[in-house]
């Protein structure tokens, strides 16, 4: 039940990260010589867009992906204290950098959550070593 | 050998992600955008240096270490064609170009654990 909703999560956040392609092509169709805009954060959603197939791709076994999934979730926290902090030194920017924090909290905090423990992970590595899946 | 030479190359591109921490202070309120890629990057450092403990645990880290940095010097180099950053940018296309290659071609292979389960009640081949 839990690793369903891991793997439930890991698809949504992966498919939330793999939209970030759209802004990406946007903005870069959209680009005019010499207007830097948003090309930081172009950079920054290549790297969520990555992490979204990776994520896509882990659904399939969970547990032999722990530190792809931890990674995940610190790198939404790192994100979210730099997001919220920067929220409150840029004023005009407040609501779109808190509420993004939110979201990222949030996903950190889920994923953290439901992430596998070592254990588990070694239980499930030895479990598939040439089982058949269960029956449903 | 091959796996020494993994974790070195892990352990020096973590310390390199690492501080990060620099330009994410320095940029922070003049470049937003920095600060919140550092912010990633920072903490790819820590696991590709807690991963470089056991690389072949950790090889779905390292892949996206490699993909990631390929992607984001791959989005680089098309914000140089549209002239979006300036010429001086080029060398974070390059650096971020040859770190992802050298990960992804260093990622461990798939563990055995298939290929065990492939053999299970195989005989061994003939001399």
């Amino acid at each position: 039940m839990r690793e369903r909703a891991l793997k439930v999560v890991m698809v949504l956040v992966g498919l939330l990260f793999v939209a970030g392609m759209y802004p990406v092509v946007d903005s870069l169709r959209h680009v005019n010589a010499g207007d830097r805009g948003d090309m930081g954060d172009d950079m920054m959603l290549s790297l969520y867009v990555t992490l979204g197939v990776f994520l896509l791709l882990a659904v399939r076994n969970p547990g032999a992906h722990r530190s792809l999934i931890g990674f995940a979730a610190w790198s939404s926290f790192a994100h979210a204290i730099v997001m919220s902090t920067l929220g409150f030194e840029v004023p005009s920017e407040r609501a779109g950098f808190l509420g993004g924090s939110a979201v990222l909290v949030v996903i950190g905090a889920v994923l953290l959550w439901l992430l596998p423990g070592k254990e588990q992970r070694e239980e499930v590595a030895v479990g598939n070593a040439g089982a058949k899946a269960p029956i449903a | 050998m091959r796996e020494r030479v993994l974790k070195v190359v892990m352990v020096v591109v973590g310390l390199a992600f690492v501080a990060g921490m620099y330009p994410l202070i320095a940029f922070f309120t003049k470049e937003p955008a920095v600060a919140m890629i550092m912010s990633l990057y920072v903490t790819l450092g820590v696991f590709l240096l807690v991963a470089a403990r056991d690389p072949a645990a950790n090889r779905n880290l390292i892949a996206f270490a490699g993909w990631a940095n390929v992607a984001h010097a791959g989005v680089m180099a098309v914000q140089y064609s549209l002239h979006a950053i300036e010429r001086q940018e080029l060398g974070g296309v390059v650096l971020f170009g040859i770190v992802g290659v050298v990960l992804i071609a260093m990622t461990p292979r798939k563990p055995t654990r298939e290929l065990a389960t492939v053999n299970v009640g195989a005989k061994a081949p003939a001399p």
